[in-house]
């Protein structure tokens, strides 16, 4: 069948091509691009038609974009696809036409130097024999640095000063030494729109001489200075930052001699010079397939509990590229908390508090994380209300207490101190029935208070978008007052937890300028199978939605709730 | 002020006595039965319907256990045929007589009082329409049977029409809802503030059809709720003040000032529903409704939730709840 499609493509694209003999499914023939002529083989030994035929170049005399080291074509993000496999033979027509548009892309055109740095990094690590962790240091235009790269036992990190490289290899690498060897590296910004030839060999001579035509004059300047230096023998590193697509580029060479001869580093052109594979540890290289603007990375959240519900808040939240955040929790993670809590097992068993195991393990899954698990003697959110002024230091504030006392006192003392820091409250409600997180203190709205506030009197009364009938009592003990607990499971901490996290970067961002409340409801079988009553308000939300829902509104102040009130006395 | 609707809607639970209720509905069927039972072949045949407060969705229990409990007996009869309405009120008489503990015929129905055993006491209120008439409207009988021939007459009544007029005075349910649990407080207070009954106390179906017309449900929007809240509390304050504003005032010779009020049934025979209050009795409800007005005023000005339920229930009696302050209340927020 497969040479019936050949046979057909041969018709259709005035080709020929013909088996390769000893083999199955593999053909060879030669296509003309412009006065070239390139052989071409394609091969069906894959998962066809699952996927498209293999094609690779035979001959390639120098670069072309999109093809590998093995010269096999890259023809289509195949997973981004969906693939016609009922239509074989335009299957193989479509991956001709792209193979030939490929190998068509002219060498000096714009499109291949985009190719080219689209390619770039894939490119160059398979050619690296070294490999550098980098965080990138300042630089503008302008910038020519001699810097050091630390080198532990085959792990080298290269940042702007040598104490962030050592805690990187201390902390990530679990690399340290009294006596860190340090390889000497020029870090150099080229020329905008300099666009880096792949070859397959780079010389010395001809990476200075690229380096000085593609600088500034004041580059050049401290480049020649650096060149006249004496070495017997050098090991240096050069890293050059190239204007990419979306960002800047880094490509690193490796340049060594082992001689005994004082020479300048001008003098010495016969070295091999080698790629230097690069993998950036920077934060908006790590967070740019997020989608996340990097304004999340300067805010300040103070996060209060990080229980079920704070402990995976806390952790959405970094991983989306928030980096700052002060956890104030006094509780100690036990093993009966691992089946609700991010943290599992293995933390339980160290018995330390719950803020501390948390900074631990943000700090080590997200480098930029900067976590303060405000370890004071005493770590009761009600200690840090007595100098409510801390709480300006933040741009938000988050509960996960799950306490409405702290959390309306909280409210209270940001309204009548007029602290304009969001403040943000999350709470699961039991067995499953649902969970909410409320903004509020933004631009408009209500406050947290309104939320509590009987609509006739103002007096002080239950949640009103609660899912459950006022006035039941849900905490269980297994031993005595200490261990009380409401039942609800993993699953609706962290889908609260979901909620809450999207309404934060919502309101870091600036989008949220009215107090809002986002709650999810689940269905009622525990709840009711445990003898209790879902509220009427969840009985109208499920009504037209028999399983379970999200439903999210914004809310102006309750004109009888006291704090407002006194908010707009004048 | 503080809220009390939750105390109102307790109070209501206590006090509501629906058609649904079983005892009701037990101790009508006694009687029903006894009177088919008891009832000659020689009279017309029959079929009755349950009237009065409990068919309107708005009856009270009795304090004293005595349920007034309203039947209408239609008689398949043209009025022509029967010129002494007395006829029929005295087939119920005569076949009940002796098997209850007491038949006696009023000027609107025939009473009939039962015991059983030990329970206590209770009766029916017969009231006896003829039903096939040329006209195709229904009587009722009215007179005693000692009466003039002038007093005894058939007097065109539509007790059903009035039923559905209150029962369905609203079309969103929980209006409707409210609406009748005023009717229910303003029954329940009368009964604590009017001493005697007969004339002494406006009539049940006068403080119903004053709330038919002059009632207002009051609630506000819980915007996170998307609900109406109701306000029992305001809505019946705002049903006395009304009350108060229908009034007529009159200078007597000594420059006393009285008041006085008339309401007229809002279907035929559109009679007013005051008028066997004597004046003094209508000064008398006057002043009671003042009362009670300035009390309302004064669970407005509390601030703690057991003194404004002190003062209701000086209103009410003691089947209002009287809520202690509590420092807490459950929650079902956790994290």
């Amino acid at each position: 069948m497969i040479k019936k499609y050949i046979e057909q493509l041969n018709r259709d694209r005035n080709v020929n091509f013909l088996p390769v003999p000893e083999t199955t499914g593999e053909f060879h023939g030669k296509v003309s691009i412009g006065t070239d002529s390139l052989e071409l083989r394609i091969s069906f030994n894959n998962h066809f038609p699952m996927e498209f035929p293999f094609f690779y170049l035979e001959n390639s005399n120098r670069f072309y974009p999109h093809v590998d080291k093995g010269n096999k074509l890259c023809l289509f993000e195949e997973s981004s696809l969906l693939i016609k496999t009922y239509d074989p033979y335009i299957l193989l027509l479509n991956a001709f036409d792209r193979a030939l548009e490929i190998l068509s892309i002219n060498t000096e055109s714009e499109i291949y130097k985009a190719e080219i740095l689209k390619e770039f990094n894939s490119y160059w690590a398979e050619r690296s024999v070294l490999f550098l962790h980098m965080v990138t240091p300042e630089y503008n235009y302008n910038t020519f640095k001699q810097l050091d790269s630390v080198y532990i036992d085959h792990k080298i990190v290269l940042s702007d000063n040598k104490e962030l490289s050592l805690s990187i290899l201390d902390s990530y690498f679990d690399k340290r030494t009294s006596n860190p060897y340090c390889i000497k590296t020029y870090f150099i910004k080229l020329n905008r729109n300099v666009t880096i030839p792949i070859k397959d060999v780079y010389s010395w001579k001809w990476l200075r001489l690229f380096i000085l035509q593609n600088t500034t004059s004041s580059q050049n300047r401290i480049f020649k200075k650096a060149l006249k230096l004496k070495y017997k023998s050098f090991h240096i590193f050069i890293v050059l930052m190239i204007s990419g697509m979306n960002r800047d580029i880094p490509v690193g060479f490796s340049i060594r001699h082992t001689g005994n001869n004082n020479l300048m580093l001008e003098k010495t052109h016969d070295y091999k010079v080698t790629p230097l594979s690069i993998q950036l540890i920077d934060y908006e290289y790590m967070t740019h397939k997020t989608g996340i603007p990097s304004e999340l990375k300067n805010k300040r959240i103070l996060l209060l509990g990080c229980g079920s519900v704070g402990g995976y808040v806390a952790a959405n939240l970094c991983q989306s590229g928030v980096c700052c955040i002060d956890i104030l929790d006094n509780d100690i993670l036990s093993v009966e908390n691992v089946h609700r809590h991010i943290l599992g097992f293995s933390d339980a068993a160290k018995l330390k508090y719950k803020a501390d195991l948390m900074r631990d393990y943000l700090e080590d899954h997200y480098p930029f994380a900067d976590i303060d698990p405000m370890n004071y003697v005493n770590r009761d959110v009600r200690e840090l209300l007595k100098s409510p002024e801390r709480l300006k230091n933040y741009d938000l504030i988050i509960s996960a207490l799950g306490e409405p006392t702290i959390n309306l006192e909280i409210n209270k003392l940001l309204t009548e101190r007029n602290i304009s820091v969001p403040f943000i409250v999350c709470f699961n409600e039991p067995y499953g029935i649902g969970g909410h997180a409320i903004a509020v203190n933004v631009s408009n709205g209500g406050c947290l208070r309104c939320l509590y506030s009987d609509i006739f009197s103002g007096e002080l009364i239950t949640y009103r978008a609660s899912f459950v009938k006022e006035g039941q009592i849900f905490s269980k003990t297994i031993s005595g007052c200490a261990g009380s607990y409401v039942e609800y499971s993993s699953l609706d901490t962290q889908q609260t937890a979901l909620l809450t996290s999207r309404l934060c970067i919502s309101v870091l961002k600036g989008e949220t300028d009215t107090s809002t409340l986002l709650s999810w409801y689940g269905n009622s079988i525990t709840l009711e199978s445990n003898g209790y009553v879902v509220s009427d308000y969840y009985k109208a939300l499920i009504s037209s939605s028999k399983y379970n829902g999200i439903v999210q509104k914004t809310f102006e102040p309750n004109e009888v709730c006291p704090v407002c009130k006194k908010k707009h006395l004048p | 002020m503080v809220s009390i609707q939750s105390e109102f809607i307790q109070f209501h639970d206590k006090i509501k006595l629906s058609d649904e209720n079983e005892e009701l509905r037990e101790k009508r069927d006694i009687i029903l039965d006894k009177l088919k039972e008891k009832i000659t072949a020689e009279t017309a045949s029959y079929t009755h319907f349950v009237q009065g407060s409990y068919a309107m969705g708005t009856g009270i229990k009795p304090t004293d256990g005595d349920y007034d409990i309203d039947v209408g007996l239609e008689f398949d009869i043209d009025k022509g045929d029967y010129p002494d309405p007395i006829t029929i009120k005295k087939w119920v008489r005569d076949a009940l007589d002796g098997h209850t503990k007491s038949v006696k015929i009023r000027r609107s129905c025939v009473t009939v009082t039962y015991q059983k055993d030990d329970e206590p006491i209770y009766h029916v209120d017969f009231a006896c329409y003829a039903a096939d008439n040329k006209d195709q409207k229904l009587y009722i009988a009215k007179g005693k049977e000692y009466s003039e021939t002038e007093n005894r007459i058939w007097e065109l009544s539509n007790p059903k029409e009035l039923i559905n007029l209150i029962k369905n005075r609203y079309s969103d349910e929980d209006e409707q809802a409210q609406f009748k649990r005023v009717i229910r407080y303003m029954k329940k207070w009368k009964n604590e503030k009017f001493e005697v009954s007969g004339s002494a106390a406006p009539t049940g179906i006068a403080l119903t059809i004053l709330a038919y017309n002059l009632f207002s449900p009051k609630y506000k929007n819980d915007t996170i709720k998307e609900t109406k809240v109701y306000d029992d509390f305001t809505a019946l304050k705002n049903f006395v003040q009304s009350i108060l504003n229908k009034f007529t005032r009159h200078y007597d010779e000594n420059g006393n000032v009285h008041f006085t009020i008339s309401q007229n049934l809002p279907i035929e025979p559109y009679n007013n529903l005051f008028s066997k209050m004597t004046e003094i009795q209508q000064d008398d409800f006057h002043s009671k409704l003042s009362t009670m007005k300035s009390k309302l005023a004064e669970v407005e000005s509390k601030e703690k939730k057991s003194e404004a339920c002190k003062v209701l229930a000086r209103i009410f009696g003691t089947d209002f709840p009287i809520t202690a302050e509590r420092s807490y209340v459950g929650t079902s927020e956790s994290a």
